[in-house]
Parts: C-alpha cells; structure tokens; sequence
C-alpha cells in the first residue's frame, strides 16, 4: 500500500470511530437538569388570599332532640284531677363545660405545632 | 517506508485515545434505552414515557403542595378565631345546653382524631423527597416515578385531613357563635 492511501485509509477510519463514539456516546450533557414549573402552579399564599370558608353548618353532628321533656305534676282533690304540665330546664354542670373548652384549647394549641413540624417539597426540590 | 507506516500507525493510535477520552467509550446499541425497562435492572437512561411522567408528577406534587398551604393558612386563621371564642365564651360565665355541650364533645373527639391522623405523616415527605433524590442520583428512574406516586398519596391523604379539620373547626366556630 501506497503511503498516501495509508493516511488516507487511516483518517477515513478516525472519522468513523468520531462519528460513531458521539452517536453512542454518553448522553449526560443531554440529559435533562431539571424541571421548570409553569407559571401558572406558581402561587404565592398572602395573607390577603386565605379566606374563610362559606359557613358550614354542623352537619356532622346530631343534634338532640330540643323538645322540651315534659314533667307531669298530678294533684287529686276530691271532686277534681288536675293535671300541670311545666317544662323542666336540664343544666350543665359548668365545671364539665370549661373542662371541654380547654380541651379544645389544648387540641388548638397541638395542631399549631403540628403544623410548624409538617414538612413539603418545594419547587426548588425538583430543579437540581 | 515501514518508518511511515508506524508514524501514522502512532497518530492513528494517538487520536483514537484522545477520542475515547473526550467522548467516553462506544456504548454498544443493544444498551441503548428500551420501553421494557424494570426496576429490577435500573438504566441509567430514561424512556420518554418516564420522563413525562416524572414531569407529570412533579407537577401534580407541586399543586398538591400550593393547595396544602391553602388549607394550613385557613386552617390557623378559623383555629385563631374559634381561640377567641372560647376564651370569650369562658370569661363570660355563659353556659351550655346540653345539646351543645354532648355537640361540641363529639366535634372535639373528631378534631383529636384527625390531628393524629395528621401527626403520623410528618417527617413521611421528607424521608420520601430524601430517597426520591438518591434515586434521581442513581438515575434509577423507574424507582423514582414509584417514589413520587408514594409523596402525592401522602400529600392527598393530608389534604383530606386539613379539609377535615377545616370543617370541624367551622362547625366548632358556629356552635359557639349561637
């Protein structure tokens, strides 16, 4: 073989090998980095935005019943049976009342910490 | 003659090193990445389904979240309005039916076992998010898309607790408005 077939030879080969290690080389630097979130998933929360919910009313709870439980007083006399009907009033022991306030000032007061410790992800989770 | 061969033998030799270094080895084409890849083999490539999902789920999460802070901020708000009413409530002396005690028992049971509820998730994320970047690290991205699937179920689950508690609160709030 002629020297300048040679060098010929030899680069035509040096191109395929080039060619061939960029096809099937390693795809790191196409490899996406990182996800960048749309716009519009972008919210910022401000105080000005938290509205309160349209009342709900209690649907979940049962509520006795508010008919008035009726005490019958009889009396006899001789001639007549008179019968007085007058509505009693049940108490609640106020002690039993504020014992169940401070326990839902106590459940309050849980679920503020609670939230200080409940953790997320954030967009800058998914950007690296 | 035999002298010029092996220069250009040399050259040749020379410049296919520096190839292979600049380009990295020729990764044979049956490596390349295929559809029916399992996460018992991890690739180190990703198919263009997976990473559409990846897309999709880190999308999914991050709207997951935004509604989750909706929910917190509502719910410290209704919690700091309904604080007020029970401190004004217990200053004033005013009592109860007993309707509305036996109500308002039953609306604190509730409210006890959704903050358990609540309390069992945290640190879950962050354990979650920690794996989620080892794998993404690992490039083993079949785990990875598992692992997201995992971090939106938790996401949903507290979502349906905060709108709980969020309900339960209101409630509380008119009960004791009257």
């Amino acid at each position: 073989m002629r020297p300048k077939k040679a060098i010929f030879a030899v680069f035509i080969i040096l191109l395929l090998l080039l060619t061939g290690c960029r096809r099937f080389g390693r795809t790191d630097s196409s490899r996406p980095t990182g996800i960048v979130m749309a716009p519009e998933t972008q919210q910022t929360q401000t105080d000005d935005s938290i509205s309160t919910p349209a009342s709900s009313r209690r649907s979940g709870v049962s509520a006795a019943s508010t008919t008035p439980q009726n005490e019958t007083d009889t009396t006899s006399s001789a001639a007549v049976s008179q019968t007085v009907t007058s509505p009693q009033t049940q108490s609640v022991d106020p002690k039993e009342v504020n014992e169940t306030l401070d326990e839902i000032l106590s459940e309050l007061t849980g679920l503020d910490s609670l939230y200080t410790q409940m953790d997320g992800v954030s967009e800058s989770d998914f950007n690296n | 003659m035999k002298k010029r061969i092996f220069t250009i033998v040399l050259i040749a030799s020379l410049a296919l090193g520096l190839s292979f270094s600049a380009f990295g080895m020729p990764v044979l084409a049956s490596s390349a990445p295929t559809s029916s890849q399992t996460a018992s083999a991890p690739s180190r490539f990703f198919t263009p389904a997976q990473w559409a999902e990846i897309i999709r789920l880190n999308g999914e999460i991050l709207k997951n979240q935004a509604s989750l802070f909706t929910l917190k901020a509502q719910n410290v708000n209704l919690a700091g309005e309904l604080k007020i009413l029970l401190k004004d409530f217990k200053a004033s002396g005013k009592t109860l039916s007993p309707e509305d005690l036996a109500a308002l028992k039953a609306l604190k049971t509730e409210l006890a076992s959704t903050r358990e509820q609540l309390k069992t998730s945290v640190g879950e994320i962050h354990t979650l998010m920690a794996s989620y970047k080892q794998l993404r690290k690992n490039r083993d991205y079949a785990a990875v898309i598992a692992v997201l699937n995992q971090i939106l179920t938790v996401q949903q689950n507290r979502i349906a607790v905060c709108t709980q508690i969020n309900a339960v609160t209101q409630q509380m709030i008119d009960l004791l408005k009257g």
